[in-house]
């Protein structure tokens, strides 16, 4: 293409002419509109007395009252013209900031990943570890920040460099949640119905009726050990790391319990004055006891006992109301799981237009998906009693060697695909609340702009970001897998790559192939 | 209407352009330099700062240009750059004195170009002031005469003697003064040290800058391959008006290549409509070039 000619000569002149002029613009500003900001070397941090117009909403943190912004922050704003930073009294220019600001804790690569994703217009921070377990998104926990998290001080400011102290700092939070949620497991496992003390708890006999509440409740969710671990980790947190003369050995035995409790489930507000209560101690007020014994309060336990226990087959789950997923091939109903599950409007829209426009429903066309329980079973009754059962093929079922596909099971063509699949394929990994935090953490979450996006409880990312450089090899297969069990949420992760300026964004993503089906 | 500060680099009127080194990589922070190194060194390099006039995208980026360190090991060679450090003065009383003298002539330029700007603009404006006047001065002689005075005619048609000096002028706050971030370095302020730039060591680095020198000596224009899965792009002529025409892959000579990686680079190629130059240098130390090119035997 370059053929030496005058005119294109003189093109390439004038485009180089006006990248000149364009590059070589200065930065002017008001001097009532700059923000002022004073680098410091020693905490590698600029404070700023005064907020700008728009951007505290999104970026900078508090510290004992002081406000700071992070150092890709910082070099942002200022290439944004926003921010004018000082150092020993003089003002900073960007190749000087770049000089100071890029080190051990901000690497050129993480700040042009930031300041590329800035630019588009999304809402970076730092990570900051796992912030609500599934079990709380699911109740909608998510939404209030854990007080003592605030209290310990913002998790923002754990720097690069110091990634392992930030995983030892989570290991820690998680470790206490961990610590808790096995015992809570043992004592799941040992006793359906009794609510065991946990053993070798350093909480003090002043924190037991918050204790009680939870283990009841949690034995009452019946396998849900996160909720309990919520709790326990608040009043853990409360307990342990606010003063050491918390540390009592004081072990709360609690007897089993002929009547499950059932208690009133405000206990967000219960758990809540609990804690306020006990934040109290820290300074040193005795925190007064509950006046009722809950272990000696009967309530009836409308979900348990009364007999109407309804096994549900996977291949009648197509009929089932609303919410109920049957993933197991026997699902005993406990009512009490699904009670206070936040709704999540559009996962819930997602799954009736699937129901909807899917071609199962053409079997179950006359039955109709059920209301509630009651239209449920008769809907049961009806299918069961005009379709193929076990019982009309005793001859094929008698031996060891059973035909692939259950008559009763063959709803659909898919139904009957994975009948036949012989190897299992491989799912995700299983959803663990108590995993351990991977070996790499992302560097970023990144959330879409949104004008309710709140710093000090900013919720679930959009995504997650990994930076690395060309030179470096990707996270592997491990690593990837540990973070999605990890976080347990579906954000996706994504691997930013940079090279020499230029920043390129890959995802990292588990799925399973869909099973085609043709006919049916 | 405000004179900006562009910091020179004395070293540029030497010949030679500035490289400043901060933590590993290497930086150009002048637009005359960074255009002479691309219209006259064909040195392309990546600007990776925000654009002063359109700051939240990332199509088209400000200075800084970053340079990938075979340019700079290149340029050092020629003889056309030098790298240096930047290292901080110790700071004293002297100088912050300084900076706020400098302020306070700005604040005083300032004042004067706004008021001169504002004064050619009255003159520019007189008629349309005096006109203005006027009749905001018949509309309250009319509101008068309504009331009941009895106005003689003679008073709408009067005329209004105005000068510009009589128009008054605002004063320019010390806050609302103009004030720049620049971009570099106040020399004043800081001293660049001139380093020892070591690169390539590895014998993978070696080869990459034996490729990268051997294809620039050629004329070609060479910018960071990672975008295409490559070492380097290769454009005939400026990246601005012509596509790249080959993909450089650097292979060390006795390096197998297996069937899979074949087809890998073959189909990149084809699909980007590039061609995958296999490069690399063999026993007599001279370089070899082999292009792939997927086809299909149907």
């Amino acid at each position: 293409m370059p053929d030496g000619s005058w005119i294109q000569g003189k093109q390439i002149e004038k485009f180089h002419e006006e990248r000149e002029k364009v590059l070589a613009e200065p930065r002017v500003q008001k001097k009532c509109d700059y923000v002022h900001g004073l680098w410091t070397n020693e905490s590698r941090l600029v404070e700023i007395e005064h907020e700008g117009k728009s951007f505290w909403k999104n970026m900078g943190f508090t510290r004992n009252g002081r406000k700071f912004l992070h150092p890709e922050e910082a070099l942002f704003l200022m290439e944004m013209n926003v921010l004018q930073v000082w150092y020993n009294f003089l003002p900073m220019s960007i190749e000087g900031a770049y000089c100071r600001f890029l080190g051990p804790t901000l690497t050129l690569e993480f700040h042009q990943v930031y300041a590329h994703l800035r630019r588009m217009g999304y809402v970076v921070i730092r990570h900051r570890g796992k912030l609500a377990s599934r079990y709380e998104r699911e109740i909608g926990l998510d939404k209030y920040q854990k007080k003592k998290e605030r209290q310990l001080g913002d998790p923002m400011t754990s720097s690069l460099l110091t990634k392992k102290n930030s995983i030892e700092e989570l290991a820690q939070m998680e470790g206490l949640e961990n610590c808790v949620t096995d015992k809570m497991c043992e004592h799941e496992k040992v006793a359906g119905e009794e609510i065991v003390a946990s053993e070798n708890s350093q909480i003090k006999m002043d924190c037991a009726a918050s204790i009680e509440k939870a283990h009841s409740q949690e034995t009452e969710i019946g396998g849900n050990e996160e909720m309990g671990s919520s709790l326990i980790l608040q009043s853990h947190m409360n307990s342990i790391k606010d003063s050491a003369e918390c540390l009592n050995d004081n072990v709360t035995s609690l007897s089993p319990v002929d009547d499950n409790i059932l208690t009133t489930f405000k206990h967000s507000d219960a758990t809540n004055s609990a804690f306020s209560s006990e934040s109290r101690n820290a300074s040193g007020f005795q925190y007064k006891s509950s006046a009722w014994d809950f272990r000696k309060i009967a309530f009836p336990n409308f979900g348990a006992e009364c007999g109407d226990v309804i096994k549900i087959q996977r291949s009648e789950s197509n009929l089932t109301p609303g919410h109920v997923v049957c993933e197991l091939d026997c699902y005993d109903f406990n009512r009490m799981a699904h009670i206070n599950k936040k709704k999540d409007k559009k996962k819930d829209l997602e799954r009736d237009r699937k129901l909807k426009f899917s071609n199962n429903n053409s079997r179950f066309s006359s039955y109709q998906n059920s209301r509630n329980w009651s239209e449920y079973k008769v809907c049961l009754y009806n299918w069961r009693s005009n379709n193929w059962r076990q019982d009309q093929f005793p001859h094929l079922f008698a031996d060891g060697l059973q035909p692939l596909v259950r008559p009763e099971l063959a709803t659909s063509t898919e139904a009957i695909l994975q009948q036949l699949q012989v190897i299992k394929s491989s799912t995700k990994p299983p959803r663990n609340s108590k995993a351990d935090p991977p070996a790499v953490l992302p560097h970023f979450d990144v959330y879409s702009p949104n004008k309710k996006f709140k710093k000090t409880n900013p919720g679930t990312p959009d995504f997650r970001v990994i930076v690395m450089r060309c030179d470096e090899s990707p996270p592997d297969l491990k690593t990837i897998s540990d973070i999605d069990v990890y976080f347990d949420d579906d954000v996706p992760l994504h691997c930013a790559v940079v090279d020499a300026g230029t920043v390129m964004f890959n995802t990292l993503s588990f799925f399973t192939l869909p099973t085609e089906v043709s006919l049916g | 209407m405000f004179e900006c500060v562009t910091y020179n680099r004395m070293s540029f009127d030497r010949g030679k352009t500035t490289i400043t080194l901060i933590n590993g990589q290497c930086f150009v922070w002048n637009s005359k330099q960074a255009r002479f190194l691309r219209e006259e060194l064909r040195i392309v390099g990546t600007l990776c700062g925000s654009l002063p006039r359109a700051p939240m995208q990332n199509t088209h980026l400000g200075l800084p240009l970053q340079l990938m360190p075979e340019e700079v090991t290149l340029l050092l060679e020629k003889g056309l750059a030098e790298v240096v450090e930047n290292t901080e003065d110790v700071i004293t009383e002297e100088m912050k004195l300084e900076y706020k003298n400098k302020e306070k002539k700005s604040y005083k330029r300032q004042v004067e170009l706004y008021t001169r700007e504002r004064q050619e603009e009255i003159k520019r404006k007189l008629p349309q002031i005096i006109a203005g006047k006027k009749a905001k001065r018949n509309k309250v002689l009319d509101e008068r005469r309504k009331n009941g005075e009895i106005i003689d005619d003679s008073e709408f048609e009067k005329e209004i003697e105005m000068t510009v000096e009589d128009v008054g002028i605002p004063t320019l706050q010390e806050a609302s003064m103009l004030m720049e971030i620049p971009l570099a370095c106040d020399p004043s302020t800081t001293t660049p040290v001139l380093v020892k730039w070591t690169y390539p060591k590895s014998d993978k680095e070696v080869l990459r800058y034996r490729v990268f020198r051997d294809l620039w000596d050629k004329g070609h224009y060479l910018t960071s391959g990672s975008k295409f899965g490559g070492d380097f792009i290769a454009y005939p002529g400026d990246p601005s008006r012509f596509h790249s025409l080959f993909i450089v892959v650097c292979k060390p000579h006795s390096a197998s290549i297996s069937g899979i990686e074949l087809i890998t680079m073959g189909r990149l190629g084809t699909n980007v409509k590039k061609t995958i130059v296999l490069s690399s240098v063999d026993e007599n130390d001279k370089l070899c070039y082999t292009s792939l090119q997927w086809t299909g035997i149907s």
